[in-house]
């Protein structure tokens, strides 16, 4: 009678400690699950494509280059040489 | 002996609810892999249009250039043949390199072979036919250059883009009060 008392008593006390622990688990789920998208940068539920991701950069880079350009553009309609231009803004530092 | 198993059941719950877990995450790794992407950049196109305005502002200049020197009477037959043959000497290698670069003709790509001086002579730059006393009208024809534009990463989804167009440009060519002015009409 004892020993069918006390597995009921170890049984409910054992599923009270695993209910307990699943809920940790799943709060700890819950939780992290907001630590692996902040990790992977993702914001709200998405995950946010940075400029290299879409081919930005490599336009940017385009943009550090494109004023050679409109100097270039400068000089020739202010009468100068297309030659003495691109050599004033390609290769005069 | 049913106890036991009630014990056995609960270790299981715990081991089956860290092995959803653990799916889950690796899961939602695996997913983000899949959904990189790797989009075309849209520097190439960029590129081309700066070099045509390179073209155009030497082809504008070479014109300007030929037709100082000329002896013939302005708009003669032998002035318009003169000013042609020292327009098409004058073409320079940056200038042969943009046109030959990618070139299509007509939507079809144009083979090595073809690329020559003979191209220019032939299909760039036609004969001027019309002159009118004061002025003429000098053409480039329309030419087109096709290009295959693909992501960095071809492991990860990218969409490539096949990006075409066609250029040519008209200048109004004119002799007034001894000088000569040339304008972009087209």
């Amino acid at each position: 009678m004892n020993s069918k008392r006390g597995g009921i008593l170890g049984g409910t006390v054992l599923m009270f400690v695993a209910t307990i622990v699943i809920v940790l688990i799943l709060a700890i789920f819950v939780l992290g699950s907001g630590i692996v998208k902040g990790i992977d940068g993702a914001s709200a539920g998405l995950r946010v494509l940075n400029e290299s991701d879409v081919g930005l950069s490599s336009v940017i880079s385009y943009m550090n280059v494109y004023h050679k350009l409109v100097e270039l553009r400068f000089f020739v309609e202010s009468g100068m040489s297309y030659d003495e231009a691109k050599m004033e803004v390609y290769y005069e530092e | 002996m049913r106890n036991k198993r009630g014990q056995f059941f609960g270790l299981f719950l715990v081991v089956i609810t860290v092995f959803l877990c653990l799916s889950v995450i690796l899961l939602y790794g695996k997913q983000q892999d899949n959904a990189e992407n790797s989009l075309v950049s849209p520097k190439v196109v960029l590129e081309v249009r700066d070099n045509l305005e390179k073209f155009e502002m030497q082809e504008k200049e070479l014109i300007e250039e030929s037709l100082v020197g000329i002896e013939d009477e302005f708009c003669s037959e032998e002035f318009l043949v003169s000013f042609r043959e020292k327009f098409l000497e004058g073409i320079s290698v940056e200038m042969k390199d943009f046109i030959f670069s990618d070139l299509t003709l007509g939507g079809v790509d144009v083979l090595d072979e073809h690329k020559n001086e003979d191209f220019f002579v032939e299909v760039v730059y036609p004969v001027v036919e019309d002159c009118d006393g004061d002025y003429f009208v000098f053409s480039r024809a329309k030419v087109g250059k096709s290009i295959y534009l693909k992501g960095d990463d071809r492991t990860k989804i990218n969409f490539p883009v096949d990006f075409s167009f066609e250029f040519g440009r008209k200048y109004l060519i004119s002799f007034i009060n001894g000088e000569f002015d040339v304008e972009a009409i087209e």
